[in-house]
């Protein structure tokens, strides 16, 4: 690609990344991992319906601790993926979008989900 | 000045003649899985336990049965509107995207059917 000399409009090696993007990123990765999630609590359900010998491996393979992160990974998924659903309503109101805004309220949504997820396993344990 | 004719600022579909009731569902389902996802929560907080008389016993009590049915088909509902879009932003091949769309559907519709019937099942035999 011939450039003649001219400007070139800037690109990825000099963005700075904004933390708007990665709260972006996250509601919709969370989103999916809840969608796969979603499998998991269905199996919980159809489980519990299915006797308690089933119910009892269920509950063997969710305890361990690959379930135990994964359990993590969905509270964290489920408490961000809520505070910055909020955040998209008020954006549908058209309020907002102002830069200063935007970025306090994605560490404020972030922060929020950390301190949610982290109470709730407190509480739980 | 608007140039939308009375009846285009009427029904308001705009240009396509929907897409908005995608943007509707995905909102209004937000809003109720906020309500039954905060009454989740709560309910796994103050779950004595885990074992399979107390899963049941949580699962058929009338009114938990009923959040219960409200939370998956909700969650079922958003679920697939949001791998739609997902799969509608990342899968560009005609033939793969329109089978990973109908498999979405299915799967969804499967997995709500499913909790559906357990719901029912434990809350009748309970």
């Amino acid at each position: 690609m011939s450039n003649n000399g001219r400007p070139l409009s800037p690109h990825i090696s000099i963005y700075r990344w904004p933390i708007t993007m990665t709260t972006s990123i996250l509601h919709r990765a969370t989103g999916l991992a809840m969608s796969v999630g979603f499998i998991v609590l269905v199996g919980w359900l159809f489980d519990a319906a299915s006797g308690a010998q089933t119910y009892a491996g269920f509950i063997n393979w969710i305890d361990s601790p690959i379930g135990r992160v994964l359990l993590i990974g969905w509270s964290f998924a489920f408490f961000f993926h809520l505070s910055n659903g909020i955040r998209h309503l008020v954006w549908d109101s058209g309020r907002g979008f102002e830069k200063t805004t935007a970025n306090a309220s994605a560490w404020f949504v972030l922060i929020l989900a950390v301190l949610l997820t982290a109470a709730f396993w407190v509480i739980r344990s | 000045m608007s140039l939308r004719t009375p009846l285009g600022t009427v029904l308001g579909l705009g240009s396509a003649k929907e897409g908005t009731g995608h943007f509707w569902g995905q909102r209004v389902s937000g809003m109720g899985l906020f309500i039954v996802g905060l009454w989740f929560v709560y309910s796994i907080l103050t779950l004595p336990g885990f074992s399979h008389a107390e899963a049941t016993t949580f699962i058929g009590a009338p009114l938990n049965a009923v959040m219960l049915l409200l939370l998956v088909v909700t969650l079922a509902y958003h679920s697939s509107l949001g791998v739609q879009v997902v799969i509608e932003d990342y899968v560009h091949a005609h033939g793969f995207k329109l089978a990973a769309l109908i498999l979405s559907r299915f799967a969804h519709t499967f997995l709500a059917v499913a909790a559906v019937y357990a719901i029912i099942k434990i809350g009748l035999s309970a």
